[in-house]
């Protein structure tokens, strides 16, 4: 009976598995894999499936999942199949030169189907259009901020421009200082909303395989 | 090692290969494979992909039966071969505790183990429970406590019953405390606050419980507010155990504050009041906004007095200056002065342009008042309660439709040249009225259309209103929860008509998914017979699964009256699955009850036991003891035995029950078997003893209406030496007697409130026949009925009256006198508190000529008017009554004379008028009356003793029951 269990048991391929769950919602090891590779597919680096690597791409896709429920929940809406599309010939035109053979070839090399990207994508365009849309409308910066800004920081953020007057830097200035603020805001609500919500980790995914 | 790698590594992609076959492992999964198969994306024929796949899983994880996850493939013949590894999760069932000190209360340490009915079991997480009611635990006491845990397991429900097991140790006692801070009272005046050391009978120091701590602590708080430390703080900041002495040593932090005296200058208002008005007593705080609205409740006080101009500020003063800023650590006065003005007396309030409400209606819906006689002698009238009964109006038209209705008020002072007197004015402009003109509903399957029709009450034509659409809308969605759709919603839209004022509604409802019962378990039983349990759960396999029956199933259990907490849930409520198991876990009351009470009666119930003076009693006293044991779910069948006694100077009795609710397993039938021992000297004239069984059972046809079919035997003997009747008549009266009598009695009760009613009728009518048939020593039948009513006259009084009519008729008598055909202890004994008040306790009717003594009728007839009427406040108040009636010799005499023609006539009705006093409390009103009856009987009595009657001493005398009488008791007379 035990060979028997061994035997199909040998023979089987381990397809996915539970890599954590944040509430209700899951994260699978080939989820963390993916998302190691499509990184590395876009910024045009190496893959590294290292245990590291894998907890740190689990705990920005413990963020992207809290973000869902959360866009979920409100209803939040999603991008449109045209502005993915757009995004994706964006990529293309800067990463792969606009050539559709150089990007296939990228997509076999790291393993990622086209709509593995493209979804990948749609979230990436879902998570800013939501921390946009739930953030700024919060954030007022006093004028009196902009002008400390201007006088004390502008130089180390903008350093090899000629300095400007106040008045034609201050649109520059007020983005750069509001999404400082939306980063804070949003810093603080996953950090809010991760401690109340039950996050599991499955240890064996990140642990190191020795031979 | 190498075979961990084998397994661990992943597969090249499958993606795009068709699916031959899916299986669980373990085989025997949580989920009914149906409805498993049923969720699953992936099926068996389809082409696989990792994206799928990850939802495949997602969902699974979703159902909450799972703790982890994992897919294996191998490709086969026919195409891909899945395999979903599963870990199962458990669910928390009955949480129990034993081995707890009795002064501890088992629910508040089960609460605090977070262990809630059906939801995920973790084993690891126990620990957190044990430490939490370890700390329980030693708030009460108990620093040594240990507990530990068993767990048995429900394998096929997945459910696992924890029991804990607590080993308390030793019980700590206060010590004497530590004190720090600034504490302006001395130790020895904290510590008698505290109430932790007892001095009286034998001195030394209470056990510790956190009622205790906290009472100490709201003692210390309220000792200092008493010297106007309005601020200060008490706290415990540790206890620190010492286990060899078995003492606990409070460390205490007190910070007395600063003293705050408020004051009220310029009227006179009394300290609690002050308290009651400025919230920084309650607030134990002082800052502005605590003060304005100081301001605000005292102005407000002052308005509703008549005082409608007064003005209120206030001032504080610290370091004997004025501030602004107020210095919460220096003393303060706090002076509210006051400016009364001049008091108004509302005279009149008139309501302008109302065409669709009329006066009265509207008066009802307001607060403010002109002013009465007796309870507001000022009116009622403030700012406040005028704007709030504008808004009122205004929505009171708005929930007819009138959607554009304005309200406005205008206040005249000088009204009829009198300076005092002030008029309000309520102009309403009603605006159009918006009429409904047509009803959609969305989102619905047509088969379902006339269900969900049914609940709707807007119709086309109506008049729209926003209630109208909320009761709709309520309606809507219980219907669609009691079928199950618990995650139902329902968004309504308004939209314009094809004219103006005419609206169509349009109800969209979003059913969401159907959920069943799964299977209903049942946990926590230990006496209890399952069955009877199962009888009343209204949910069974299969069934949608409806909050409201789940309810229901709980409230039948909880009537049973045998469970202390019935505890009803889903197992895995957050899963996301269609069938779901229901658990309801009962945890079963103590078995035994005891009750006790102390009381007594003050009435004309005094006058001697050998003596035959004061025939109509005289004013006594009789204290009243009774003790009763209950002894619920007798044979785990929810039936209740009970024996309760009663021992006073006029009654000694003994009543054994055995009562079967829900009898037949129907709500409306209950079965009751008494027996009881009465020995009674209620009715003057006889000292009766009364044995008696009886089979009782009641039926409750609908909410108003119920019937009783009842079986009695009774023997009751009368003690002759007691008998005080003319010697002749001795051997007749004194007889013993066996009634067995089969009776059936309606009731109807349509009362608003049976402890106090303002509206509504009360009918009971009572048949009884008592036959030979069933070993009776007398053929006789008995009617007694009652009839009740109240009617409201404006907001506040009450017109209430009720008859009552009883014939006793015998039948079969042969050889029998009208004395003796019906024997003495069943004739009608009528008068007292709760009958014609005219009278003292059973001395209505004819009476013995020789001793004065009453004898009972055969025949009754009370009638009794009252006008109830508010005096002081909403608590107190009044009634003004009028009982007329009597009891009479035989139905062929009763008559409506004034005049008793003789002094042994006692056919004729008796009037008598009154007043009384009525006292709201929360058992129903305690009440005083008291009676003048201008025709009170007359009658011819003997002073003097037994003997003296027998060997012609004593003397007869004429006597007449007093023109006055008062009567004490609880609840109204009807």
């Amino acid at each position: 009976m035990l060979q028997i269990f061994l035997l199909a048991f040998l023979s089987a391929d381990l397809l996915d598995r539970l890599a954590l769950s944040i509430g209700n919602e899951i994260i699978t090891e080939q989820q963390v894999l993916l998302h190691l590779r499509t990184a590395a597919l876009i910024n045009g680096e190496a893959v590294k499936e290292t245990p590291v690597e894998k907890r740190r791409a689990a705990q920005k896709l413990i963020e992207l999942t809290l973000i869902r429920i959360e866009m979920n929940n409100n209803r939040y809406p999603l991008p449109t199949p045209e502005q993915i599309t757009t995004a994706l010939t964006q990529l293309k035109q800067q990463r792969f030169n606009a050539s559709d053979a150089t990007f296939a070839a990228a997509l076999t090399q790291y393993r990622v189907s086209e709509n593995e990207l493209k979804e990948s994508l749609k979230w990436q365009l879902a998570t800013l259009s939501f921390i946009d849309f739930r953030f700024r409308p919060g954030v007022q910066i006093p004028e009196e901020e902009l002008r400390d800004y201007f006088q004390y920081d502008y130089q180390k953020e903008f350093g090899k421009l000629a300095k400007p007057t106040y008045n034609e830097a201050r649109p520059a200035i007020l983005e750069v200082v509001t999404q400082q603020r939306i980063d804070n805001l949003l810093d603080r609500w996953l950090n809010q909303t991760e401690s109340s919500t039950r996050v599991r980790w499955m240890d064996p995914v990140f642990k190191e395989v020795k031979p | 090692m190498c075979f961990l790698i084998a397994v661990a590594a992943y597969a090249q992609p499958y993606d795009g290969v068709r699916i031959a076959s899916i299986q669980f492992s373990p085989a025997n999964q949580p989920i009914p494979d149906d409805e498993l198969r049923q969720l699953l994306p992936l099926k068996p024929g389809s082409i696989y992909s990792g994206l799928a796949l990850r939802e495949a899983m997602a969902v699974l994880y979703r159902t909450g039966h799972y703790s982890n996850l994992s897919v294996e493939a191998s490709n086969t013949d026919g195409g891909l071969a899945l395999i979903f590894l599963t870990e199962i999760h458990e669910f928390t069932g009955n949480v129990d505790v034993f081995g707890l000190p009795s002064s501890l209360s088992k629910g508040s340490l089960i609460n605090a183990a977070k262990l809630p009915l059906g939801t995920q079991f973790e084993e690891n997480l126990l620990n957190q429970s044990i430490e939490a009611m370890e700390a329980g635990l030693r708030l009460d006491g108990y620093y040594e406590s240990k507990v530990r845990y068993i767990l048995s397991r429900d394998a096929p429900h997945k459910q696992v019953n924890i029991q804990f097991f607590i080993e308390p140790g030793p019980h700590a006692r206060f010590a004497q405390p530590t004190l720090k801070g600034k504490l302006l009272l001395k130790p020895e005046q904290i510590l008698s606050a505290t109430h932790w050391r007892r001095q009286w009978p034998i001195p030394g120091w209470r056990y510790i419980n956190e009622q205790r701590i906290q009472s100490g602590l709201r003692n210390i708080l309220n000792a200092y507010r008493k010297r106007n430390h309005l601020m200060a703080v008490a706290e415990v900041k540790r206890l620190d155990y010492q286990p060899t002495r078995r003492i606990a040593i409070p460390s205490l932090r007190i910070e007395a504050g600063p003293r705050v005296e408020v004051r009220a200058i310029g009227t006179k208002l009394g300290k609690p009041l002050l308290r009651k008005l400025v919230p920084i007593y309650e607030e134990q705080a002082i800052d502005k906004d605590l003060l304005l609205e100081g301001n605000r409740k005292i102005a407000s006080l002052l308005h509703a007095r008549g005082f409608f101009d007064a003005k209120v500020s206030y001032e504080v003063e610290q370091d004997a200056n004025p501030v602004e800023d107020i210095d919460p650590q220096k003393d303060a006065f706090v002076d509210y002065n006051i400016e009364l003005g001049q008091r108004f007396k509302v005279a009149q309030i008139t309501f302008t342009g109302n065409r669709y409400y009329d006066r009265l209606t509207l008066l009802e819906r307001i607060s403010i008042r002109p002013a009465t006689i007796l309870r507001y002698r000022q009116g009622r009238y403030s700012d406040e309660l005028l704007a709030a009964d504008r808004t009122t109006i205004e929505q009171l038209y708005r929930s007819s439709g009138f959607l554009a209705a304005k309200v406005t008020t205008g206040v005249t002072r000088s009204h009829k040249g009198r300076e005092d007197l002030v008029a309000v004015v309520i102009e309403i402009e009603e605006g159009p009225q918006s009429f409904i003109e047509s009803v959609r509903v969305e989102g619905i399957a047509d088969s379902d259309r006339p269900i969900i029709d049914s609940q709707i009450s807007a119709q086309p034509g109506q008049p729209y209103s926003i209630y109208t659409v909320n009761t709709d809308r309520d309606r809507i969605l219980n219907l669609l929860y009691q079928s199950g759709y618990s995650e139902a919603n329902l968004d309504t839209r308004i939209l314009a008509g094809s004219s103006p004022n005419n609206v169509t509604i349009v109800y969209n409802i979003q059913g969401g998914t159907q959920h069943f019962v799964r299977e209903v378990v049942i946990t926590g039983l230990k006496d209890t017979n399952l069955d009877l349990v199962k009888r009343r759960i209204g949910l069974k396999d299969g069934d949608p699964l409806s909050n409201t029956e789940i309810y229901a199933s709980q409230r039948r259990l909880y009537d049973l009256g045998i469970f202390a907490k019935v505890d009803a849930a889903q197992q895995n409520p957050d899963g996301d699955t269609i069938s779901k198991i229901l658990l309801f876990n009962l945890e079963e009351a103590s078995r035994y009850s005891f009750n006790g009470g102390l009381g007594a009666e003050i009435a004309r119930i005094g006058g001697g036991i050998t003596s035959f003076d004061s025939p109509a009693g005289g004013a006594g006293f009789s204290p009243r003891l009774s003790l009763g044991v209950n002894r619920t779910n007798f044979l785990g069948l929810g039936h209740t035995v009970g024996a309760q006694t009663r021992l006073s100077n006029i009654q000694r009795r003994v009543l054994l029950s055995y009562l079967a609710p829900q009898f037949r397993d129907s709500s409306k039938l209950s079965l009751t078997t008494t027996a009881l021992y009465d020995d009674a000297r209620n009715v003057r004239t006889f000292n009766s003893k009364r044995l008696e069984g009886a089979l009782q059972l009641a039926q409750r046809l609908n909410l108003a209406n119920s019937i009783q079919y009842r079986f009695t035997y009774r023997r009751v003997t009368i003690d002759e030496s007691t008998l005080k009747v003319a010697p002749t008549l001795i051997p007749l009266l004194a007889q013993p007697v066996r009634v067995g009598s089969f009776s059936s009695t309606f009731i109807q009760d349509r009362r608003d409130d049976p402890v106090d009613a303002k509206r509504g009728r009360y009918t009971t009518v009572d048949f009884g026949v008592a036959s030979r048939a069933f070993a009776s020593s007398a053929n006789f039948l008995r009617l007694l009925t009652r009839n009740s009513s109240y009617y409201r006259l404006g907001r506040d009084i009450v017109f209430a009256r009720s008859i009552n009519l009883g014939i006793l008729t015998p039948y079969r008598a042969t050889g029998l006198t009208s004395q003796t055909d019906i024997p003495l202890p069943e004739r009608f004994f009528s008068g007292g508190a709760y009958s014609h008040r005219g009278f003292p306790e059973n001395q209505a009717g004819p009476r013995d000529l020789t001793t004065g003594f009453p004898i009972g009728g055969k025949a009754l007839l009370i009638n009794n008017l009252e006008l109830r009427f508010p005096l002081l406040g909403d608590n107190l108040g009044g009634v003004f009554f009028h009982d007329a009636g009597n009891v009479y010799s035989d139905l062929k005499r009763l008559n409506l004379s004034w005049n008793q023609k003789n002094v042994s006539d006692f056919d004729y009705m008796v009037h008598s008028l009154g007043f009384g006093i009525r006292y709201r409390t929360p058992i129903g009103p305690v009440r005083i009356d008291l009676a003048l009856t201008p025709n009170a009987p007359r009658f011819n009595g003997f002073e003097g003793s037994r003997e003296d009657l027998l060997f012609g001493r004593g003397r007869a005398a004429q006597l007449r029951v007093n023109q006055f009488q008062f009567h004490i008791s609880l609840g109204q007379a009807f």
